[in-house]
């Protein structure tokens, strides 16, 4: 129930967070305009037949990425709009976009096509490019026909280039609509729709210009004008009465209207602007405060392993003795994981097997492979049960025994048997672990943790996977990048706070002293008297030089110094090799031999 | 349609360990490619010669590779555009006639048998029956990965790839006994479809060949097993040999690298460089990171013209997206937990996705859709790392005073 609650509890923390993220500052940072409008250039031309050729040059700003967009046209009644050209810009330069056939399914395609969509009111035109970060600029010819309508006294203009279907704001809006002759200034009436504020005139008697600084998104640019009919005599008649009057009424109509659909959509853009500038500023701070947070996280994971170290060795460093003989007894495999950062493999076995056979628990022999290549042996005792081991070694040995059960005797070549399947791999593995697992308990028996260690630790081990966990997700989720600070102070807090063992006093001395017994053989400066008595035997020697490392240096002591030792013959390692067939191999070669062959076949097992 | 369904189930009732619900798993991958079909024939109602867009492109460039081969021309000498996988559906093309359709489907089978891959995958990682097939059965109902591996699009063969490049390796990396004929022979399989990966996306080698080298790396100081060096060395030589041979001759016209995507693009290798690199340099990394591995956000979903103004599209886009940040989430725990175990294979796939995560976050447009299907090929790699529970299990017994394995 217990474990089910944790579970449940973390994954509602995890979804917390998760919506937090992905709701919630998503929409805070959301912005209602992720590109703007930086000019928008129209060009009319009225054409005698009625139809109109219009150029329209359509700058983009954009602050996110969009792999087209979207561009309406609008059409009146009766209207018909040919897209002639359309040309994207890429690279400094214009190219003309290819159409694609009606119905497309998908919209991830190349840069330089579009599609038409129509629709009853307005046809949209969808360009597929790269438009994000950056400016575009998209330029569109296309004919109205249809465009003009005519009466018997005047013909008339009506166009919305700007439709309502924007959603973001445009800037710098200039229309221009040239007549197809010219006239005089009383023969012409203009106006312009759906903003408050634009200007207009009339240029060289024939060009009607408009310009709109901006439009927000509600708002529209419609123009209408009026000219005399008889400069589109090849257009249909719309009708064939006189509508001069009728249009200027409408016009005063207009002005005369409160346009509160304008006044909204300007207040609207107004709270939006307002609205978009708090969302930046607070995502800014949010980006911020978790950059401060980062760094805080990351001082405060360093800090708190000074701080464990400081609890941890609060007596002075003791100095290292000049001889050992009065140190604490660790098993080789218990050395091995000492100076060599919690790892055991072949080493530690093989020590293990040395100071067992040093302790009269098992003999030794040696066996000359087909390779002519000689390796130890091991003779396991009978009834294990009688012996004085602790938990460890009476799993080690009975794992031994269970290895070879018809002659009690293990010989490191049966493990190469366990290579050469997935099971016997997996059954290697698992004894091997499970001897490992009992000699880290023993060891953690020696260097106890005290209840506020034991806190300190496991605080440390919660904040470290915390601090891993947000080194990934602030970064990610947030685009923080002062983030991924976090993740090696968070890893750092975590490996510390799981292998506190070694920096705990007892720890740091063992790791000082064996480092510093490595060190003195290497370099021969320590006689055997130094070393306490049950490490003076030569196969208790030799073990806890596997363990450590120097075996070469520990094979070649005993070759020289050995008959010192053990005249009385009693030494299974001196006296193998003064009167038995590996005389002539060496005691280095055995010992690299069996090493290799244990080495092998453990660290083969290691992804079992 | 009907036969490669068959042929599914038989596979499946063939590659798959035994187990009671066996059967039902199989009747569900059967269920999933008849979804995929259903949405062969929806977006081809408007005629195969029209709908889709890089499926449309590769289906046209594939019947003038199905010319060429018909004409005599043999497959290596074949001129095709955008990539590889135009070849292979031109010589589906060439045998069987001309039919979008059955191209589709060809697709759709793939995609399932990606599934089943990813199944033997998480399985051989020996996660129980239930995950593996819970794995497995999430990718292939995957709403996104139901569209990108139905059209004739690249994808379907590419993540199947990916999925089957993987496995082998993961076989390679199982095989116990020396290195014998097989092992050999997926080893070489390996660095072959390491040369066809990087025919269908350019950038596949080194993130592929990156994530496998790590992997054996671990594996090799790990076991020393000497067979990982040779595989090591092996991948390396393909790596070194395939840059030569095909990414640097296919960069200048490769379509899907940003500033080269029409006719007008980069003159020669290394303004294409300079180019990309340029890109790169413009990128706020946070930013494109983030991009790459949760775009569409929540409330742009509704903007993906695809699905735009399609409610229930809009959702199934939306459940996906919620169910893929969790999964992220999760992810960050077995990734810890790889990392401590020093897992050889799941640390291998996690240098896969963050160097392809990496280089698509650099060097893809910004932009939600595109990140959304780029992403894809990192989903089922994530899938078999997002679990909380091996951590959480290792942390708790650590915490309770006994001895753990990662301790």
């Amino acid at each position: 129930m217990k474990r089910s609650r944790l579970g449940i509890s973390i994954i509602t923390l995890i979804m917390v967070m998760v919506f937090h993220n992905w709701t919630a500052v998503p929409s805070l940072a959301e912005t209602d305009d992720e590109y703007k409008v930086a000019a928008y250039d129209v060009t009319v031309v009225l054409n005698r037949d009625g139809s109109a050729d219009v150029r329209e040059k359509i700058d983009f700003t954009f602050y996110d990425g969009f792999n087209n967009i979207m561009i309406p046209i609008a059409r009146n009644e009766g209207e018909e709009i040919e897209i002639n050209h359309v040309y994207m810009q890429r690279k400094d330069k214009l190219i003309e976009c290819k159409r694609l056939m009606a119905g497309q399914w998908d919209a991830e395609v190349f840069t330089g096509t579009y599609s038409v969509i129509d629709e009853p009111d307005h046809v949209k035109l969808k360009i597929y490019g790269s438009f994000y970060r950056s400016f575009g600029s998209v330029t569109i010819y296309y004919k109205v026909k249809n465009a003009i309508r005519r009466y018997r006294d005047v013909a008339e203009y009506q166009r919305t280039h700007i439709p309502k279907l924007w959603e973001t704001r445009i800037s710098s809006i200039n229309i221009a609509v040239r007549l197809p002759e010219p006239a005089g200034s009383d023969e012409i009436a203009f106006w312009f729709h759906g903003v408050f504020v634009g200007a207009k005139e009339l240029i060289y008697s024939q060009i009607v210009n408009f310009n709109v600084p901006d439009t927000v998104p509600g708002e529209y640019v419609e123009t209408r004008i009026i000219f005399p009919q008889s400069q589109v005599p090849d257009c249909p008649v719309t009708d064939d009465s006189p509508n001069r009057s009728r249009i200027i009424a409408e016009e005063m109509e207009y002005q005369a209207s409160d346009k509160a659909d304008l006044l909204e959509a300007r207040e609207n853009a107004a709270r939006r602007a307002g609205q978009k500038a708090y969302y930046e500023r607070m995502r800014l701070r949010a980006r911020n405060a978790l950059s401060i947070l980062s760094i805080i996280l990351t001082l405060a994971a360093a800090y708190y392993i000074l701080f464990m170290q400081k609890k941890l060795r609060h007596h002075k460093k003791k100095p290292i003795p000049d001889v050992f003989r009065d140190i604490d007894r660790l098993d080789p495999a218990e050395v091995r994981m000492l100076v060599a950062n919690g790892r055991t493999g072949a080493r530690a076995m093989l020590g293990k097997l040395m100071e067992l056979t040093a302790r009269g628990v098992i003999g030794l022999g040696t066996r000359r492979g087909l390779d002519n290549k000689v390796r130890f042996t091991f003779v396991l005792p009978g009834r294990p049960g009688n012996l004085l081991l602790n938990q460890a070694d009476s799993y080690f040995i009975e794992w031994m025994t269970g290895l070879s059960p018809s002659n009690h005797e293990f010989d490191p070549i049966q493990l190469l048997g366990f290579m050469d399947s997935e099971e016997k791999a997996g059954t290697l593995k698992a004894a091997f672990d499970g001897w490992v697992l009992r000699v880290k308990e023993a060891y953690h028996g020696k260097n106890i943790l005290d209840g506020s260690i034991v806190k300190y630790r496991n605080f440390g081990i919660v904040s470290g996977v915390l601090l891993l966990f947000l080194g990934l997700f602030i970064p990610i989720a947030f685009s923080v990048a002062m983030g991924y600070l976090i993740l090696p102070s968070g890893f750092l807090l975590l490996t510390y706070s799981l292998r506190i063992r070694k920096h705990t006093e007892y720890g740091t001395e063992q790791h000082r002293i064996w480092k510093t017994i490595r060190l003195r053989i290497r370099k021969r400066t320590l006689t055997r008297d130094a070393l306490p008595e049950w490490m003076r035997s030569c196969p208790a020697l030799l073990g806890y030089g596997v363990a450590l490392g120097i075996e070469n240096e520990i094979a070649r002591w005993i070759a020289t110094s050995g008959q010192n030792y053990h005249d009385s013959g009693d030494c299974p390692i001196c006296a193998h090799f003064q009167t038995g067939e590996p005389k002539d191999h060496g005691l280095d070669r055995v010992v690299k031999n069996t090493l290799s062959i244990m080495d092998e076949a453990v660290s083969s097992v290691q992804d079992a | 349609m009907v036969l490669l369904a068959a042929i599914t189930a038989y596979i499946g009732t063939v590659v798959l360990p035994a187990h009671k619900y066996r059967t039902a798993y199989v009747a569900a991958a059967v269920v999933s490619m008849l979804c995929r079909y259903a949405l062969v024939y929806y977006m081809y109602k408007g005629g195969t010669e029209a709908a889709g867009t890089d499926g449309l492109i590769y289906h046209e460039v594939a019947k003038n590779v199905a010319e060429q081969l018909k004409s005599g021309t043999p497959i290596w000498a074949v001129q095709y555009k955008y990539t590889w996988y135009t070849v292979l559906m031109g010589m589906q093309y060439a045998v069987f006639g001309v039919n979008r359709y059955a191209a589709s489907f060809v697709n759709v089978f793939i995609s399932v048998m990606s599934g089943f891959v990813l199944f033997r995958i998480a399985h051989a990682l020996k996660f129980t029956w239930g995950k593996s097939a819970a794995i497995s059965l999430a990718y292939i109902f995957m709403p996104s990965m139901i569209v990108w591996t139905t059209d004739t699009r690249k994808e379907s063969v590419t993540f199947f790839i990916i999925l089957l490049i993987w496995y082998l390796v993961q076989k390679v990396l199982q095989e116990r006994n020396g290195v014998p004929v097989r092992t050999v022979i997926h080893m070489v399989l390996v660095c072959i479809l390491l040369w066809i990966s990087t025919l269908l996306r350019i950038y596949m080698l080194y993130t592929l060949g990156g994530g496998i080298l790590v992997g054996l790396a671990i594996h090799y100081l790990k076991t020393k097993r000497r067979m990982s060096l040779i595989f090591g060395v092996m991948i390396l030589i393909t790596c070194i040999v395939v840059t030569y041979t095909t990414i640097l001759v296919q960069m200048d016209g490769y379509h899907a690298l940003p500033l080269d995507r029409s006719e007008g693009g980069d003159e020669n290798i290394s303004d294409e460089l300079g180019s990309i690199f340029k890109i790169i340099m413009s990128k706020d990394i946070p930013e494109a990171i983030n991009g790459f591995l949760t775009q569409p956000h929540m409330e742009k979903v509704s903007r993906i013209s695809d699905i735009s103004g399609n409610a229930f599209a809009i959702t199934a886009v939306k459940i996906e997206q919620l169910l893929w940040y969790l999964c992220l989430v999760i992810a960050i725990f077995g990734i810890i937990h790889a990392i401590l175990e020093w897992n050889p294979y799941l640390l291998g796939l996690l240098a896969f996705i963050v160097s392809y995560s990496l280089i698509n976050a650099l060097i893809c447009e910004d932009v939600g859709e595109t990140y959304y299907r780029y992403r894809a090929a990192i989903v089922a790699p994530t899938l078999l790392i997002a679990d909380y529970r091996p951590l959480f299990n290792s942390l708790r017994a650590i915490i309770r005073g006994r001895t753990g394995a990662i301790e």
